[in-house]
């Protein structure tokens, strides 16, 4: 049986009109250890189980975060969105294998779209947080369809201008007037770093259509499978 | 090809289910059960395990070699 934890809704906030991002504090702290990029489940009701990344890195603990889009509407969406400050929640976990491997020391790519942001939050929060140890070049590309829509846009250009190792590649598919930044999707981004990315490993996050979009483009590169590891929000 | 769901690991995320309905279903503890071990291509089932959260589909070729989840990248 996974254990049951508690926690209170401490902040909760629209990050756009369709993506919140709620922190916890969990009531036992001590109890609860997790890998950047893991997941937790709510028990809705006893048929009824919801996932969500921790977009939060171990150090924020007792606090944890999620980056929750409410556009499909469902159980899970209407659970999130019915959230208010103080309410306590019962989830399970951590779960899940979505994690860079302590033992991984090559240079790093994640892509995401949308909330697919959320697990590589929390793996690019744990790795600078923690000095980003083998100083190992990190980048991010990140999808969307408008500018209003990146989510933690100021984070990632102010982590992109404080650490060298890292590089920040937005892209937009349906670019506003003024946009400067890269226009398509991941999937067109990606080939033109192509020579960059030898002895890379790629984490994707997404949609089960963009992970699988990407994980051709990569393939076509000739990333091997065992360096793509990714995480499909079905 | 042997298709084993280890209980312990699965969290009844249904993501294989999504993936390859005719092959997994969940129980009424929520867990991943095969239904039909032939109810979709080799193709299929591979991702349905590569889709699961917590890697706990575990694939075995007919000489009941493990052929999925791969062991570990080799790092530099
Ligand atoms: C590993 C993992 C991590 C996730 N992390 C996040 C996150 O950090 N942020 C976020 O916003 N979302 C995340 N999601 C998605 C999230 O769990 C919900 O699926 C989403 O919020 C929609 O839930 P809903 O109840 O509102 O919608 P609904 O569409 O009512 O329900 C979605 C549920 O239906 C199931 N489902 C979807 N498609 C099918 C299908 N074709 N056939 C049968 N069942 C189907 C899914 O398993 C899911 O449980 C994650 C999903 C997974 C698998
Ligand atoms: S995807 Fe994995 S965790 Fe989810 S039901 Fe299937 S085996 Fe269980």
């Amino acid at each position: 049986m996974p254990s049951e934890r508690t926690a209170v809704v401490v902040e909760k906030r629209p990050l756009t009109p369709e993506v919140r991002h709620v922190v916890l504090r969990l009531d036992e702290p001590e109890t609860f250890s997790f890998q950047s990029g893991q997941i937790v489940q709510f028990v809705l009701d006893p048929k009824t189980l919801r996932l969500f990344s921790l977009a939060s890195a171990p150090a924020a603990l007792p606090l944890i975060e999620l980056c929750v889009d409410i556009t499909p509407g469902g159980r899970g969406s209407q659970f999130i969105e019915r959230l208010r400050l103080g309410d306590r929640v019962q989830f399970r976990g951590p779960f899940g294998v979505f994690t860079v491997p302590p033992a991984e020391t090559r240079p790093l790519e994640f892509v995401a779209t949308g909330a697919g942001i959320a697990p590589i939050r929390g793996m690019l929060r744990g790795l600078f947080e923690a000095g980003n140890r083998f100083e190992r070049p990190v980048a991010l590309t990140f999808g969307n369809r408008r500018a209003s829509d990146i989510l933690y846009h100021d984070e990632w250009l102010a982590l992109n201008a404080r650490e060298p190792a890292f590089r920040y590649h937005a892209t937009l598919s349906q670019p506003d007037a003024g946009w400067t930044g890269l226009h398509g999707r991941v999937t067109d981004a990606l080939p033109s770093r192509k020579d960059e990315f030898q002895n890379r490993v790629f984490f994707l996050c997404g949609s089960p259509q963009m992970v699988d979009d990407t994980r051709k483009v990569l393939e076509e590169i000739g990333i091997p499978e065992r360096d793509i590891h990714f995480e499909k929000f079905f | 090809m042997r298709i084993e769901v280890k209980r312990d690991l699965c969290i009844g995320a249904s993501s294989c289910v999504i993936v390859a309905p005719g092959v997994f279903e969940l129980d009424s503890e929520l867990k991943a059960i095969v239904k039909d071990p032939n109810g979709a291509d080799a193709h299929t089932i591979l991702e349905a395990a590569r889709a699961c959260p917590t890697l706990a589909i575990y694939l075995y070729d007919d000489d009941g070699k493990q052929i999925f989840p791969l062991p570990p990248a080799p790092t530099s």
